[in-house]
């Protein structure tokens, strides 16, 4: 295998022109766009657009056709059903407040009529990023509901034993991450869906960091709904994925109103259309929703088991080489981590703190090394406050990295442990 | 390390963005970061408040001592970045001995020249100048000001 990245040259960032020497560590944040994507976009935009699902005209028969075509795509990559599982959104935020609203507080409305709200529960685990916290938190609050947070165990997945002293008949809802922005650890997806459905209670996947691992078998997991963003997967920003089981959709109300979602509208009433059409109110961000369907296409083409293959050896090489600072205190302990790795799935994220130094400066230095990491709480304040952290440096990989970008990013955390650290 | 690797060798922008960085990170401010006044000093707290910047993590507590209705002493507990500690260390240094006026009316000098970008010159450059280099480094400033701002809660709560 090669240790240079093959891809790296399909990324413009890199070229000569604009960032050539970016050592670019923080693809949880956002990945960096393949030419592949941009120019598909470009393309879209300067020769094909029109608004789609409303135009009686060829063009926008055309777009109409490649937003539907993308919803197949999308619900193979998923393992959906049917391409009528999958909602175009701006992204797995939107779709986590859409599924707050439209499907759990209707059932919170229901409780407050039978005066029971303050009885009901969500459930969702402690290493959630704010997305995947605050909706249900602001439910809770407004209903006298109560939620719920499963611990992590030593490892950083959920502890399913708890979870499941933690799930009763009350519960409406378990959300949870298929893996932790902050740990890079995978969930065991299926067994808590099992857990959640053999009391049936349903359940909501934050896939936004998991995709970049490969497609999703979301009838495998048998969750009911699966939500992801495309800029994770090296797609644009703006554009995601919300993935409903069987006929949930149509037992939802929509989440924002406009044109497009309606068969019919009065003064007094409006009745209107099903599937996922009525959660896509106004026009579709459709030069995105063409971005991801050209990521995807891009990610395929270079087959997913050898990004995979890739990716974990170079998680491999970088894990190594932080376990052998020693100064390095990664935010689980890492004799754990490393045993579950050889047995699991690798992460393609870590996120540490260094001895003696704050997140910040470290970020900052590197910075100044032209490495960009990510440095602060990541979202996941909770979760770090559990781990007796406030804020930890959080290295993570995209198929433009290498060995060299590892290699550059510890001789930049040497330097700047011998400048800053208080020893 | 791989034989095959590849570094690139920096080239001007980022060697300037170096040094950029050093110049925020000059000795002097090390020198506060590594061993700040003040910090975990043990004073009678007749006023104390908490600060915190969501963005980086920094969370500081400053106390403050006042005698005859003059700053006797300040000291800071918590978790920092080095720009927050040294800054809480300038702060710990140069504000006792000032009445309760005079205190302020600093506090909200500096927190404006480093918001602002406004230039200060005579005896406040001499002793603030390594602060002030953040003035260049826009994601910093909030580091630097937090004790400063903690420090006018601190106070007003006295009034």
């Amino acid at each position: 295998m090669s240790i240079v990245s093959p891809w790296k040259q399909d990324f413009p960032i890199f070229s000569s022109r604009a960032q050539p020497n970016l050592c670019y560590l923080d693809s949880a944040a956002t990945c960096l766009t393949p030419k592949h994507v941009a120019d598909a976009m470009l393309h879209y935009q300067c020769f094909s657009h029109a608004n789609s699902h409303k135009g009686l005209y060829q063009l926008s028969a055309n777009v109409t056709e490649k937003v539907e075509h993308a919803r197949e795509k999308l619900a193979e990559f998923l393992g959906a059903q049917h391409a009528n599982n999958i909602v175009f959104n701006s992204g797995t935020t939107e779709a986590l407040n859409m599924l707050a609203y439209s499907y759990v507080e209707p059932l919170l409305i229901k409780a407050r009529r039978d005066n029971n709200a303050d009885q009901k529960n969500i459930v969702i685990s402690a290493a959630e990023h704010h997305a995947n916290l605050l909706p249900w938190q602001r439910l809770a609050q407004q209903y006298g509901a109560e939620l719920r947070i499963v611990p992590i165990d030593e490892k950083g997945q959920m502890n399913l034993a708890l979870l499941s002293t933690l799930l009763d008949n009350n519960t409406l809802v378990l959300a949870f991450n298929h893996c932790s922005n902050v740990l890079g650890q995978f969930n065991p997806a299926s067994k808590i869906c099992r857990i959640a459905r053999s009391k049936n209670i349903t359940t909501i996947i934050d896939g936004a960091q998991a995709v970049a691992h490969g497609p999703v078998n979301v009838i495998e997991i048998d969750c009911d709904f699966y939500v992801f963003s495309a800029h994770k997967l090296y797609g644009p920003t703006g554009c995601g994925v919300l993935y409903a089981k069987g006929d949930l959709l149509e037992q939802m109300r929509p989440y924002q109103l406009g044109g497009g979602m309606i068969n019919s509208v009065d003064f007094n009433d409006s009745d209107y259309v099903s599937g996922p059409l009525k959660f896509e109110p106004g026009s579709h961000n459709v030069s995105s929703i063409v971005g991801l369907v050209e990521a995807l296409d891009y990610l395929n083409y270079i087959s997913w088991p050898e990004i995979n293959k890739y990716i974990d050896n170079l998680s491999h090489y970088l894990f190594k080489s932080l376990s052998e600072l020693n100064y390095f205190k990664p935010l689980l302990a890492s004799d754990i981590a490393l045993a579950d790795f050889k047995s699991n799935k690798r992460p393609s994220l870590y996120s540490f703190q260094i001895e003696g130094i704050h997140c910040h400066d470290v970020a900052s230095l590197l910075d100044s090394e032209n490495v960009a990491v990510r440095a602060g709480h990541h979202c996941a304040q909770p979760l770090h406050k559990s781990l007796g952290v406030n804020a930890s440096i959080r290295v993570s990989l995209g198929i433009y990295n290498d060995f060299s970008d590892v290699d550059k990013l510890v001789n930049s955390l040497n330097y700047t442990y011998q400048l800053m650290a208080i020893k | 390390m791989p034989v095959n690797s590849q570094v690139s060798k920096p080239n001007d922008s980022q060697r300037l963005k170096a040094k950029q960085q050093h110049q925020l990170y000059q000795q002097a401010l090390l020198t506060h970061h590594k061993k700040p006044v003040g910090f975990e000093k043990d004073v009678t707290v007749h006023s104390e408040a908490e600060g915190y910047n969501a963005a980086c993590g920094d969370e500081i507590s400053i106390g403050i001592e006042i005698e005859f209705n003059k700053v006797k002493a300040i000291s800071f507990h918590g978790d920092s970045c080095a720009i927050c500690r040294a800054s809480a260390s300038l702060l710990c240094l140069n504000l006792p001995k000032l009445s309760k006026i005079e205190a302020a009316s600093l506090s909200q000098q500096i927190v404006l020249s480093i918001e602002e970008n406004i230039t200060v010159i005579g005896e406040l450059a001499d002793k603030f100048s390594p602060l002030l280099a953040v003035q260049q480094f826009p994601v910093r400033k909030q580091c630097a000001i937090l004790p400063w701002a903690t420090f006018s809660r601190a106070l007003t709560s006295l009034e």
